[in-house]
């Protein structure tokens, strides 16, 4: 299997069977890669998730492919900065991208060049800090702007 | 001619759960369609980080309604990679019994739902019928009807009870005397020949890069199938074939070339009669033995550091968890990737333009789209 | 051909109907055993004297339905035991399998009406347990430790 240069490791596999293969990228050599996996065989993409490492202050941006003939999985993983986070977006290589980053742009704030769909996906009307961050409270968030309800015990006698 | 717009919306019958479609039509042809997702959102993936990692199994199965078995397998493979443990023969073949049992009553919704938009509603009602049976086998087994919480990281939670073998061969040969009523009812029905060919076509050399997986993409003339490709529980030893249209569909009219509406529903109706033959393989095959191992502590139970990826084939595509962790008792990150998610969103807006207004619902439950995984 | 055979499903309607009339009837499956079984999971039932007051139950609780209340007449150290709010109870059965005493354990009770809301919450004894109506009924209940009379 041709690996362009990139140092993998394999990671731990029980109950599925075959390989899976992990690797870092620099970030501006990741399209290019991408797309020199696509012609070799790897034209499945199974996902693009975002992790945030707020002890080091960056988010990590993981490409995950998968090629039906050789059937080994691959990991892309390249690594921003949280403060100003942008990437190129790979929309013309695989038309499904688009949904994944318009999700992670509405999620961790992460800005696409390319992509000129970033509007409003899953939550309406959010004004508040993008909501999958490490630093973001729900439960804080969720006692200053919504009534609440005492807990059973506390209301009157009836309905 | 003018354009007008139209919100199919959250709450409709040929809506299948809550999704919205904002088409703009002319006439009666469609020239845009819009995909409005969001009425389902509940915040798994925050949830999951707040709580340990055995507390999760009783908050994974409610991400997908109709087959939840898929969500803790597919959670329990990820865990099992990161500890390293492998679990015992026989907690494998009653992983196969519960997985392959949730498909059948899942692929028994998805045909009733179909033939409800062609306007047959005797088939739905059957189904519900039929697919109660199996959830008594469901209480018989675990304890609960529709979310089981039965698959633990380690193996499962107890042992088949007494009778229960002969039970489930009892369910099973009832159901393989209805799908002869099924076929004379809606496969073999004029107005289905009439209203499934050639609707809602897919190209084919451009399947796999659009993310179609599943039932979807065997329609389609590719045998690619994860209980193949990359086995998992009891497979390797299970003795089934993989059926892809139009090669491996026996006894129905080949109308059309594929990867349209009357190739998916006919590779589903085959299939029902595989996962059929694989659980009377596994029941008749049990090995003695262990159901789990030794379960840890679930108070201070910590995981080592790492990334795991599991998949699964549920009846709808690839399901897959993608887990890290950082040597603490709460998940750092789940991901979880469901096969709706580029189904219903970017394969529906291609498809649908230029189609006739009435074909919209039937090609939305022809691909089998679920809501809540894509929004989880 | 195929025009004609679809008419086949008529004959359906003078068969048995699938339906079954609950509470008239009783429902069984397939093969005539009766549903619920003994695994399902439904109310809690407690041994009040052969609990220990761990408080084990409710740190794994995954929705943090259980919380506790002081009694008088019992005989182990920590004099706690469980009060189970059915609002937010999920019936996972977590609880069960962490009892180190094995007192505490899920019935195939489920039938609970009332428009109280005070009635979702309380104390279970050992008495629910025993009996075989699916229904729950106010007196088989305690609501405060002063109810509690240890029998013989």
């Amino acid at each position: 299997m041709e690996t362009f240069g990139i140092d993998f490791k394999e990671l731990p596999v029980k109950g599925n069977t075959r390989k899976r293969l992990y690797g870092s990228v620099e970030l501006d050599r990741i399209k290019e890669h991408i797309r020199k996996f696509k012609e070799v065989g790897f034209n499945h993409l199974v996902a693009i998730s975002c992790i945030d490492w707020i002890d080091d202050g960056k988010f990590e941006v993981v490409y995950h492919l998968w090629s039906y003939e050789e059937l080994v999985d691959i990991f892309l993983s390249v690594m921003i900065d949280r403060d100003n986070p942008s990437l190129q977006s790979v929309k013309e290589l695989f038309p499904q991208a688009e949904t994944y980053e318009r999700e992670m742009h509405e999620m961790f704030g992460v800005y696409f060049d390319g992509n000129d769909r970033l509007t409003e996906f899953i939550l309406e009307d959010w004004d508040g800090p993008p909501p999958m961050r490490k630093d973001f409270d729900t439960k804080k968030y969720a006692e200053e702007r919504f009534y609440s309800v005492p807990p059973v015990g506390d209301v009157d006698e009836g309905v | 001619m003018k354009e007008y717009e139209l919100f199919i919306g959250p709450q409709h019958v040929g809506i299948t759960g809550n999704f919205m479609v904002h088409l703009t039509l002319e006439g009666d042809t469609v020239v845009s369609a819009e995909a409005h997702p969001g009425y389902l959102h509940r915040g798994f993936e925050k949830l999951m980080e707040r709580r340990d990692w055995s507390m999760n199994v009783a908050l994974i199965p409610r991400i997908c309604v109709p087959e939840p078995d898929v969500n803790e397998a597919a959670y329990a493979m990820a865990v099992e990679s990161l500890m390293g443990w492998d679990i015992p023969e026989r907690a494998k073949y009653i992983r196969t019994i519960v997985l392959e049992l949730a498909r059948i009553s899942a692929y028994l919704l998805a045909i009733g739902g179909y033939a409800g938009t062609i306007g047959l509603y005797t088939a739905p009602q059957w189904m519900m019928g039929d697919r109660d049976y199996i959830l008594d086998l469901f209480e018989e087994l675990t304890g609960a009807r529709v979310y089981h919480i039965f698959i633990f990281p380690g193996g499962v939670r107890w042992d088949i009870p007494d009778g229960f073998e002969e039970r489930v061969k009892k369910v099973m040969d009832y159901l393989e005397s209805r799908l002869q009523l099924y076929d004379e009812l809606l496969f073999k029905n004029e107005v289905f020949f009439r209203r499934a060919p050639n609707i809602g076509v897919i190209p084919k050399d451009k399947a796999v890069e659009w993310g179609v997986t599943g039932p979807n993409l065997r329609a389609c003339g590719y045998d690619y199938d994860v209980r193949r490709l990359d086995p998992y529980a009891a497979y390797e030893e299970m003795d089934f074939d993989v059926i892809s249209y139009p090669d491996s569909v026996k006894g129905f009219d080949i109308l059309s070339d594929g990867c349209d509406c009357y190739a998916r529903m006919v590779v589903r109706r085959v299939e029902l009669q595989e996962s059929i033959k694989i659980i009377r393989q596994a029941v008749d095959n049990l090995p003695p033995g262990e159901v789990t191992l030794k379960r840890p502590n679930p108070l201070a139970w910590k995981v080592p550091k790492g990334y795991a990826y599991a998949r699964v084939e549920s009846s709808k595509g690839e399901y897959g968890y993608f887990v890290v962790s950082n040597g603490g008792k709460n998940p750092y990150r789940v991901h979880v990737r469901g096969p709706s998610y580029t189904h219903g969103i970017n394969v529906i807006e291609t498809i649908l333009k230029g189609s006739n207004i009435a074909d919209v619902s039937p090609i939305m439950f022809s691909l089998d789209i679920c809501p809540p995984d894509i929004e989880r | 051909m195929s025009i004609v055979k679809p008419f086949k499903a008529l004959q359906h309607l003078f068969k048995k109907p699938h339906t079954v009339r609950i509470p008239y009837q009783e429902h069984t499956d397939i093969t005539g055993l009766p549903v619920p079984t003994e695994r399902y999971r439904g109310f809690h039932s407690n041994d009040i004297q052969k609990c220990i007051g761990c408080q084990l139950c409710g740190r794994v609780c995954p929705a943090n339905a259980i919380t506790y209340e002081k009694f008088e007449n019992v005989e182990s150290k920590i004099k706690l035991r469980p009060v189970v709010d059915y609002g937010r109870c999920c019936y996972c059965g977590f609880c069960v399998d962490v009892c180190p005493t094995k007192s505490l354990k899920l019935t195939p009770r489920y039938e609970l009406v009332s428009p109280n809301i005070k009635d979702f919450k309380f104390i279970p004894t050992a008495e629910i347990a025993g009996k075989d109506d699916k229904a729950i009924s106010m007196s088989e209940v305690l609501f405060s430790p002063k109810d509690y009379k240890p029998s013989e």
